[in-house]
Parts: C-alpha cells; structure tokens; sequence
C-alpha cells in the first residue's frame, strides 16, 4: 500500500478529503471523497474555483472568501472555515476547511492545500444541544414549579424566578450556596435532610412544606429532590422541583373531614352536633364565609334552627319557628321554590323585603342558600353561605354548597330513621312489657293483696278496739300506722306497675344503679318466684358503677330473664329450681348474669334464641330475648347466652360504666 | 279459740294476728310450714297462707289433718287458686281471698271447724 492509498483511507475514514487550490490557474483538486459526500461522482464536479464554489451555501460564501483572502494576504497563519455545502439532494453538510498557501520566493501565493472535513453530524448534535439547552432554560424560568440546583450535600446552586417570587425575593445571591433544609424547621427540616439524602443515594426524595405569603395564608408545596448524574453516571448534582399543593392539601383534608362527619353520623352523633360540624367545615374552606343550616319541620312550613356557630343567638331565636314562602330571605326562599337561591346583594334584593334588617344587623350582605333534600325530594331544610360583602359564588363556592348539603341530607336523614327506629323500639319494648305483666299478673296480684289484706285486718282491728273500755291507745296508734304503712307499700308496687306499663318517652339517659334495679326486680318477681318454687341466689357485691340508661327498659330486660329462668325450670324437679343472678364489674362494663338450672338452650339454637318469635316455651311471643338485646344495645351494650356445664342457660348482659361526673362545685 | 297464723308475709302476719287476738281468740303465728311443725303448739284451727316459701299452704292443710286430733285449716290466699294444679284442693275446704273482711274469716273458721267435727263438706268462700 503506498503512502498515498494510506492517506486515503484514514481520511476516508474520518470523512476527511484533501483539496489542492492553484492561485495562478484557479483550478481546484477536490478529494473524490468530498464530491462523493455531497453526492456527486468525480467527474460530475469540475476541478475549477467556479465551479466548485457554486457548491458552498450562497450565505457561507462571502465568509469563506474574507477568510481565504485574509490568509493569502498573510493576515492569518492558517485558512480555517466552517461551512456548508449543496447536497446533490438539496439538503446542506457541514464542512470545515482548513489549509495554508505555497508561496514562491518572492513570497506570493501560489496554491492553497488543506482538508475537507465533514462536520454535519457534529453540528447537528451541537445544535441539538444548543436547542435543548434553550428548551430547558425556558422551561425552567418559565414553569410555575420552582426549580433549585444543589450540590451533594444539600446547598443551593441555582433557584429559578418561580422560587425566588415564592421567597418574595429578587435576588438569588443571599440564598446561594445555604443549606436547603436549613430554611426548615423541625419535622419539615427533618423530612428535607431526608429526601436530600435520598437523592444523594441515588433515589428519589420528597417533602411537603408550608410556605407564608403577604396575604397571610400559608400555602403548601411539594418537593421532589432527584440526582443528577454526569456522563459516568455518578451523581454530582441535585435537581429540586416544588410544586404548589396547596389546593391538594386542602381538597385532601376536606376529604378526610367529609369522612370523620360521615363516621359521627354512623355512630349516633346527634344531629346538631353534627350539623355544628359540618357548618364549621365549610366555614372553614373560605375566608370570611359564614355557614348556616336550617331544618325543615315535618309539617313542611316551619323553620327550626339547624346549626350557626358563627351567628349569635340572637340570630338562632330570631330565626326558629319562621315560615318559608316565596319572599322569605334566602333559606325560606330555597325551600319553598325547592331549588338554590343565589342573593348577591341583601340589602337589594326584593326576597329579603322584611327580613332585611336582621341581615344588617347581624352584619351579612350576600346568601347563597340551596335546600336540602331527601331522596323522595322532600325538603328537609337548607343549607346557607353568607358572605359581609355583595357577592356571587364561584365554581369552587358552588360545589361546596352542593357537598355540604349532601352531607347534611345524610345526617338529617339518618337522624330520622334512627328516631323511627327508636320510636318503633319503644313501642315493641312496652308491648312486650304489657305482655310480660300479663303473664305475671297474679303474683302482681299478690303483691298488691299483701298490703291490702294487712290494711283490712288492721282496720277490723282498729274498729275492735275502738269497742272496747277503756281503748288501748297506744296500740291503736301501732294499728293506725300499720295501716300507713301497708297503704305505702301498696302504692309503690302500683308505681312499679304504673312505670312498667307507661310507654316509654324519650326520657334523658339517668345513672342506673343495677344493684338497686336487680333488686327492684327481684321484689316485683317475688310472688311468680314464691309460686314456681323458684329458689333465687342473688350474688350483688356492695359497690358497683352505674351505668346510663332508661331505668324502666333495663328493669323490663332483667324482669325478663328472671322470668326466663322461671320459664325454663318449669319441668325440672322442684329441689332443682335454682336461678342464680349476679353482677360484677367487668373493665368498663357491668355485667349482669342470670343463670338456671333448666334443660339449656338446644344445640345450635344459642344465636338464634335473640331472633324475634323464637322460642322455646309453649305460652309467650318470642319477641321477650330480641326486645331486650335492642334495648342493650341501643344502651351501648350487648348480651350473650351460654350453656352451663353442669345443665341450664346463663344469659350475660354487659352495659358500660357511665363515664364519671366531674362534681359540680356549688357557691 | 286457740288458732295458728302462717303467713309468710310480716304484715299481713302481724295485722292477722292482732285482729284475731282482738276478736277473743289465742293467737300463734309462723312464717312458714317448718316453723308451724317446729313450734308443736296445739290450736282448734290454723290459718294458712297458700303460697308460702317451702311447702305450700296445701300440704300443710293435708299435714294437719293428718295430725291426730286432725286440726281444721283456712287456707287464704292474695291470688286466687290460680296456682292449684289440681282444681279438687281449692274445693276441699274453706278458702278466703285476700284482702277478706272479718266476717268473712270469721264464718271460714267457724265452718273449717264444724267440718272438722261433721266431715268434709266443700265450701269456697270469695
């Protein structure tokens, strides 16, 4: 291989082609190599200045010639230019060209020789890199994210416009090369050492952070720290991104709101405090907005106060027992039409003729009021935002209206089934107790005969003694009382009767002694117990915590199983007929237990004897087990039924101790 | 008369008892069956409580009549004769419902006693 054929192929192989310009013929060699990179073969171009400067981009001409010209002049030592040139194909090719002039010896230029080389996919890249660098400039100053450099160990290279705006700041320098978390404190400061470290290591580090601003409300921002890795792919930056979250947060937090209201309405909260609630949620999403909720009376007219934690009383007692009609405010406007009432300016608007003064007075000057409604489309009430400043709602203030009143429907609804269902339970519970009574009603009759019999006997008595001479005073006197006495007797077994057979109100929950009730019981029971035979072993310890509860509904759930026992010991010999009873004080709970000695609860039945009309007796509803477990339960408590080991049931009520009373302290 | 009380209540024991002892008779009084046998006092009639704590009012007029003098018995009672099983006791002797008049107690003794002596004869007195 000669040294021209090496030559050749090195710089075939760098896409390199030599040219050789004679100054005095103006004829140029141009390597084939070059013509073939522009696609032409070597004869298709002529070795001539002209034509092969029809070749270069008409815009690169002129530069290339200064720059031949300044070098021929021996203004530069080496010609050097980058330019392009046509493609046979019409597209362009980067070349550089690099030469030096011959000269003769009396130093003019004779030829020019150098080299072509083909720099197109280099410029390409250069300009990709060019472009990419000024997409991500854009990027970076103009995204609403804040975007921060940091070195490894966490100080800060670089913050864009959005971070320093977010710092109310112009300036970068102060800020540069501090610690990032330092800016932190605490839990925050902690999660943001955190997440550098993360990045650090090559991961992916985040942390939320609150940031005040000039209106005073603290927003919140989410920062994302990633590494950034150099061509060996070792990290050697940290890359920053913050966003603001605040909108996120407060959707989230709604929601987690939105979901604790909805447990209070599961688990029996009363609905004014649900309500109050609920008010307080919505107040609390827009500054200065203020929250109401009216209800609805059954008769469809009448207004009651729902909830107004931020409007005095005034307001509530002002508001309580008013009528809706087509020109009553806001609320009363809402829930007569049956569809959203927007008043952006009270003082104006015709629907608050007469009702306008309470408005100013109490300060509101825009209501936004839609009716709440249940799933049969009855009105149930409204729910209200007020603003102290003429005002129409936004998207954002609409949706809420709608949530909230959604969520008030549920509470107000759920409010209502549980009254049905306690109203349905009260009735079921005093007919079962009308029942129960019935059954019992000779031994009551005993009962009340008791003092009667000692009432007649002492008044014949009185009467004899009367007849005699001289009459033994002292002893009338003991009569007469006697007399008293069984007469008070008598009226306190027709209280019991009387409270027993009273339908139950609803009467506030009262501490229950259920010593005193087991006892109570045992009293009424004693004269059904005398005639069963039933023998009855009482274990009450000396103390016990009360419990909360309608004193007549547990006494009728203790008569109950007492009866039970009884019941169930009917066939067992009479040696036999022991019922147990006890209560004890069981973390929290007292549990009352009543045991017998009867043939047990048949294999498989334990669960089913709580299930209304399952029984096991020949006389009686089988309504007396479910009755008393829904008044357990309504009571927060539960009952459970056993076999004995030794034959018979037990039957365990547990009822929670009444959470202790702080004593009042009386001047 | 001499006469027994079993009742098991302390009230009606007690205004029982001074009516009887204020009418003329001798009175001892028991709070149950047991306590009547335990006491071995001799009466011309005792009256018993029906429902009592341990044997009934039944079977102690059955016991007293087995005695030997047999003892006559009124049987009273707060509630009837719901609790008999067997509807033929409530037959066999004189009965008074509580609360009774005097009278009423008075003619039950006087009738207990004379069947005593003549041979059952069934009476119920309301």
């Amino acid at each position: 291989m000669s040294s021209s054929d090496r030559f050749q192929r090195a710089t075939a192989a760098g896409g390199v082609g030599v040219w050789d310009w004679n100054l005095a013929t103006g004829e140029v060699y141009v390597d084939p190599l070059v013509k073939g990179r522009l696609g032409y073969e070597d004869d298709e171009v002529r070795n001539d200045a002209e034509s092969w400067s029809r070749l270069l981009h008409p815009d690169d001409l002129a530069g290339a010639a200064t720059r031949a010209k300044a070098h021929i002049g021996g203004q530069t030592p080496v010609y050097e230019a980058e330019h392009r040139m046509l493609h046979r194909d019409g597209s362009m090719r980067w070349f550089l060209a690099r030469g030096a002039v011959t000269r003769d010896d009396q130093g003019t230029a004779i030829s020019m020789v150098g080299t072509l080389t083909d720099i197109t996919d280099w410029k390409r890249s250069e300009a990709a890199l060019r472009q990419a660098e000024e997409l991500n400039r854009t990027i970076v100053e103009n995204t609403r994210d804040c975007v921060k450099i940091l070195t490894l160990d966490g100080r800060l290279l670089h913050i864009n416009a959005v971070g320093l705006r977010q710092l109310d700041l112009t300036d970068a320098a102060p800020l540069l090369n501090q610690p990032l978390a330092g800016f932190f404190e605490g839990e925050i400061r902690r999660a943001a050492e955190n997440a550098i470290e993360q990045a650090r290591l090559g991961g992916r580090g985040q942390f939320q952070y609150p940031l005040g601003t000039v209106s005073g409300r603290a927003k919140w921002w989410d920062a994302v720290i990633t590494p950034i890795k150099d061509a060996d792919g070792a990290v050697s930056q940290l890359l920053g991104v913050s966003r603001e979250v605040t909108d996120r947060r407060r959707e989230e937090s709604f929601r987690a709101a939105q979901h604790q209201l909805l447990e209070m309405i599961a688990s029996g909260t009363p609905l004014l405090s649900v309500l109050d609630n609920l008010v307080r949620l919505v107040e609390s999403q827009f500054d200065g907005m203020v929250c109401t909720v009216l209800l609805l009376d059954e008769d469809g007219v009448t207004v009651r106060h729902g909830a107004a934690p931020s409007l005095p009383p005034e307001y509530v007692t002002g508001i309580n027992g008013l009528t809706i009609g087509p020109r009553a405010g806001s609320c009363g406007t809402a829930m007569y039409r049956g569809e959203r009432v927007i008043v952006s300016d009270i003082l104006t608007d015709p629907l608050w003729e007469g009702y306008r003064e309470v408005a100013v007075q109490f300060g509101l000057r825009a209501c936004w009021s839609t009716p709440i409604f249940s799933p049969q489309r009855k009105v149930l009430g409204s729910l209200a935002m007020y603003y102290r400043e003429s005002r129409t709602p936004g998207a954002e203030e609409l949706w809420l209206i709608d949530t909230a009143a959604d969520l008030a429907r549920i509470a107000i609804e759920q409010q209502r089934a549980y009254l049905e269902a306690d109203a349905h339970r009260r009735e079921l519970a005093h007919l079962s107790r009308v029942n129960m009574l019935g059954e019992m009603s000779g031994a009551l009759a005993h009962e009340l005969s008791q003092p009667l019999a000692a009432m007649l006997s002492n008044a014949y008595a009185a009467r004899y003694l009367l007849d005699r001479d001289p009459i033994d005073v002292e002893q009338l006197r003991a009569t007469l009382d006697d007399i008293i006495r069984n007469d008070k007797r008598a009226g306190t077994v027709i209280d019991s009767l009387r409270s027993l057979l009273r339908k139950g109100e609803t009467a506030p929950r009262q501490p229950v002694d259920v010593n005193e009730l087991t006892r109570e019981v045992l009293e009424l029971a004693s004269g059904e117990l005398i005639a069963r035979r039933v023998r009855v072993k009482s274990t009450l310890p000396p103390t016990m915590p009360s419990v909360l509860g309608d004193r007549v509904q547990l006494q009728q759930v203790v008569l109950n199983l007492v009866l039970n026992a009884c019941d169930a010991m009917t066939a067992t010999d009479v040696s036999q007929r022991q019922m147990v009873l006890a209560t004890a004080n069981d973390g929290g709970f007292v549990q009352l237990v009543v045991s017998d000695h009867g043939p047990g609860i048949p294999d498989g039945q334990l669960q089913r004897v709580f299930e209304p009309f399952v029984t096991f007796r020949e006389q009686g509803l089988g309504l007396g087990l479910a009755i008393s477990r829904s008044i357990l339960t309504a009571h927060g408590g539960s009952i459970l039924a056993e076999n004995n080991a030794d034959g018979g049931a037990t039957f365990r009520c547990f009822l929670p101790v009444a959470p202790a009373i702080d004593p009042i302290v009386v001047n | 008369m001499r006469l027994a009380v079993v009742d098991d209540d302390n009230d009606v024991r007690t205004a029982l008892s001074r009516l009887l002892s204020v009418m003329g008779h001798e009175v001892s009084a028991f709070a149950s069956a047991e306590a009547l046998e335990a006491g071995a006092v001799v009466v011309d009639c005792a009256i018993v409580d029906i429902r009592l704590p341990g044997r009934s009012g039944f079977e102690v007029r059955e016991w007293l009549r087995n005695l030997q003098p047999p003892i006559p018995a009124v049987l009273i009672s707060g509630d009837g004769h719901r609790l008999a099983r067997d509807e033929s006791l409530v037959l066999e002797g004189p009965l008074v419902t509580k609360p009774f008049d005097a009278d009423s107690l008075a003619t039950a003794i006087r009738i207990a006693m004379s069947n005593a002596k003549s041979g059952p004869e069934r009476h119920v007195l309301f």
